[in-house]
């Protein structure tokens, strides 16, 4: 009975064994065979884009008279080259890239394109949409920029924001004010590359009715609007809100000299973040007698706010070193004096 | 290379290690009768500028693998040989320090991408006159 045993425990030992080399054999197998279709993939995609870039650089140039038809199968890889030589370019060059896309039937590609399963694959065709200015494009897009994904959904409303602004922005308010998960200086750049003219009054009109904790993230934002409405709509705001987020925001953005009073109010504001921005607001616009105004924050108890005023001394164009050097002679505080000096180091040479 | 070699042309050295940036760019040169020295990064570009004759113009992207632009821009300018050669440098970066920095260090002049291929082949014309050979 001993000897049946051992011999169960050597049989099962062995075909255990047998199993670990036949699993270890077919991950190799597989490992190769992932090796050699990443590879075949990526000669082709080589391929396919030394085929097509010399087609699109002639485009730029001069519409050829015959564009061959893209192939479905490399539609994302000829999307990717579209999209970059968007993103490489402007002016005419883009709107030939646009009429030889359409010509190759890369446009039909890109709307099939975005409802694939693959992520990058949608992420290539909304891109390319936006770049097409295809308007067939917007509910889908309008779909995925209210959807799950952070940078799909950036992407989508980038998209929709370059084939129609003045529509999108309406549809797109919302998620700017909802989402947290849209990172604010993506945002500013979409709305930025939309120009003034199509955001300036519903930002603002936005800003101005939103609870303020979403009006100080809209604020910022109006830094790409027409500097008359910004102005305007920050006066509103700062009449009337006792909100320091908001009023933070306010001054940050303030640009327009005949608000200096407003911001000068706010340089003994109870919070440091106000009066940091109230000194920077001065360091923009500030006149002769705002120096002593910024000279008075260089012993405020918070240090951002010493070293802001600090700056805000340094870029007035009216100060020289020499002046600034003075200045920092008189002044018994160490700190105003440490400050000043970190200030005046940084400062280009006068 | 898009077009055939022209001998007698007047080459441009250009650094570029997009692929699709550099065919642009060498594809440009070459239709206004340009001979193209194409180099994909900066240390290949180094080495060119030790060995090669002065070309009629050197065009540099700044953001290269190994060596930068502005390291480029330094190299040539070290080189007595190499002190009239105009440099425009291609840069990604609207930030005026990079500016500064390409201007200071000798380049002649720059252009920012997103770029205009028209209007980056009218500011290489002007440094290029009388030179196509």
């Amino acid at each position: 009975m001993g000897g049946a045993a051992s011999e169960g425990v050597v049989i099962a030992a062995y075909q255990t064994g047998l199993g670990v080399v036949a699993i270890s054999l077919l991950l190799l197998a597989e490992v190769f065979v992932l090796r050699a279709f990443f590879a075949a993939r990526e000669e082709r995609r080589r391929r396919v884009l030394d085929e097509w870039r010399p087609l699109f650089v002639q485009a730029m140039v001069e519409m050829p008279d015959r564009v061959p038809a893209a192939p479905r199968r490399d539609a994302a890889t000829l999307l990717g080259l579209f999209n970059h030589y968007h993103q490489t370019l402007r002016g005419d060059a883009t709107e030939s890239l646009n009429r030889f896309g359409r010509a190759a039937g890369l446009d039909e590609a890109a709307l099939a394109l975005l409802r694939h399963k693959s992520l990058s694959s949608r992420m290539i065709a909304t891109a390319a949409l936006g770049h097409f200015r295809e308007r067939r494009a917007w509910d889908d897009l309008l779909r995925l920029a209210q959807g799950s994904y952070p940078a799909l959904s950036l992407a989508a409303a980038r998209s929709l924001m370059q084939i129609d602004a003045g529509d999108a922005l309406p549809a797109l308010l919302p998620l700017i004010m909802a989402r947290g998960d849209w990172p604010a200086a993506r945002v500013a750049v979409i709305l930025t590359q939309a120009g003034p003219d199509a955001i300036s009054q519903p930002l603002a009109d936005a800003a101005i009715q939103a609870p303020p904790a979403i009006a100080a993230r809209l604020v910022r934002y109006l830094a790409a609007a027409h500097h008359d409405v910004a102005a305007r709509a920050l006066r509103q705001i700062l009449a009337t809100t006792e909100d320091e987020q908001l009023i933070a925001s306010c001054l940050h953005i303030l640009n327009d000299p005949r608000d200096l009073e407003m911001a000068r109010r706010y340089l003994h504001h109870s919070s440091w973040h106000v009066r940091l921005q109230a000194a920077s607001a001065l360091g923009r616009m500030g006149a002769p007698a705002d120096t002593e105004g910024l000279v008075g924050l260089l012993s405020d108890p918070e240090w951002w706010v010493r070293l802001r005023a600090a700056q805000a001394l340094a870029g007035l164009p009216f100060l020289s070193t020499g002046e600034l050097r003075s200045l920092q002679a008189s002044q018994p505080d160490e700190n105003a004096r440490a400050v000043l000096e970190h200030a005046i180091m940084e400062r280009r040479p006068a | 290379m898009p077009t055939e070699e022209q001998p007698g042309a007047a080459t441009v050295l250009v650094v570029e290690d997009d692929p699709d940036v550099a065919y642009l760019l060498e594809y440009m040169l070459c239709r206004d009768g340009y001979q193209v020295l194409l180099c994909r990064d900066g240390k290949q570009a180094a080495a060119q500028i030790e060995r090669i004759e002065p070309p009629a113009l050197a065009l540099l992207d700044i953001m290269l693998p190994y060596k930068d632009g502005f390291e480029l821009v330094t190299l040539i300018r070290s080189k007595s040989e190499w002190n009239q050669v105009p440099i425009v440098v291609l840069t990604s970066k609207s930030l005026e320090r990079d500016i500064v920095r390409a201007l200071d260090a000798g380049a002649s002049d720059y252009v920012v991408k997103p770029f205009q291929p028209g209007e980056l082949m009218a500011r290489l014309r002007r440094y290029l006159r009388g030179t196509k050979g």
